[in-house]
């Protein structure tokens, strides 16, 4: 079975400011209305991952190319965190 | 090029509301991962440690910088203390104590900047309920949200 795809929603723009790395929401109604997102490393590096197209898989190949996983999490929070952005619509589901 | 070592994504939803009074908050980091004493290690790599009743606290959670926030109000006294998970922030199951005998409550509004503090967190551990004793210290960076 083809694995998903997922994009960035384009109504977040991703700023880098200083050290931080945010996502504004333009034009976003709901529980994402009027906020900023203020994401870690880890997760800023998730973002510009599916900025283009990207499966799961691929997205935890690139982080392991570039990210140490002594404690054997990253798989599995990659995969909450790519869960937790389609469930508040920050991704989309772009090819499956 | 030298990898990184991977921590858990973690994202802060902040809302703005027009006239509502700017939130101050100071960052808190456990430092039992890097400072305990009975350590763990898997594959050659040094985790974190466990605390004296049995939780285990890692680097890459409760040690990472920031993973845990004392909101502060207009009088910059903490009201609340929140960990941060995934895109939610979660109001903490945690008491604060005075000492790292972990007996003896603290109140929340007594803590002072770039103050040590102790504080238990309740979570499920290979599938069960465990009390976690922490202890950091308190950022004194006032950070405004």
């Amino acid at each position: 079975m083809k694995e998903p795809k997922y994009q960035t929603q384009p109504e977040f723009i991703l700023r880098e400011i200083g050290n931080e790395t945010v996502l504004v929401p333009v034009g976003v109604t709901g529980e994402l209305e009027n906020c900023m997102i203020s994401l870690n490393e880890t997760y800023g590096f998730l973002w510009k991952q599916f900025q283009e197209p990207c499966t799961v898989s691929k997205a935890i190949e690139n982080a392991r190319d570039r990210y140490e996983d002594p404690e054997g999490l990253m798989e599995r929070q990659i995969r909450e965190a790519v869960e937790e952005f389609v469930k508040r619509s920050v991704l989309k589901v772009v090819e499956e | 090029m030298e990898k990184r070592r991977w921590i858990q994504p973690l994202a802060t939803v902040q809302g703005f509301v027009a006239n509502e009074y700017v939130a101050a908050c100071w960052a808190v980091t456990c430092d039992l991962p890097a400072e305990g004493a009975n350590r763990f290690v898997k594959g050659g790599h040094d985790l974190g440690a466990y605390d004296a009743i049995g939780g285990e606290h890692r680097a890459g959670s409760c040690g990472t910088a920031g993973h845990y926030t004392i909101l502060t109000d207009e009088n910059n006294v903490p009201y609340k203390m929140i960990e941060y998970q995934n895109l939610i922030q979660k109001d903490l199951d945690c008491t604060l104590y005075t000492d790292g005998s972990y007996t003896t409550p603290k109140d929340i509004a007594t803590v002072k900047a770039n103050e040590t503090i102790y504080w238990s967190t309740k979570s499920r551990q290979n599938g069960a309920d465990q009390i976690f004793q922490h202890y950091g210290h308190t950022s004194g960076q006032t950070n405004h949200s």
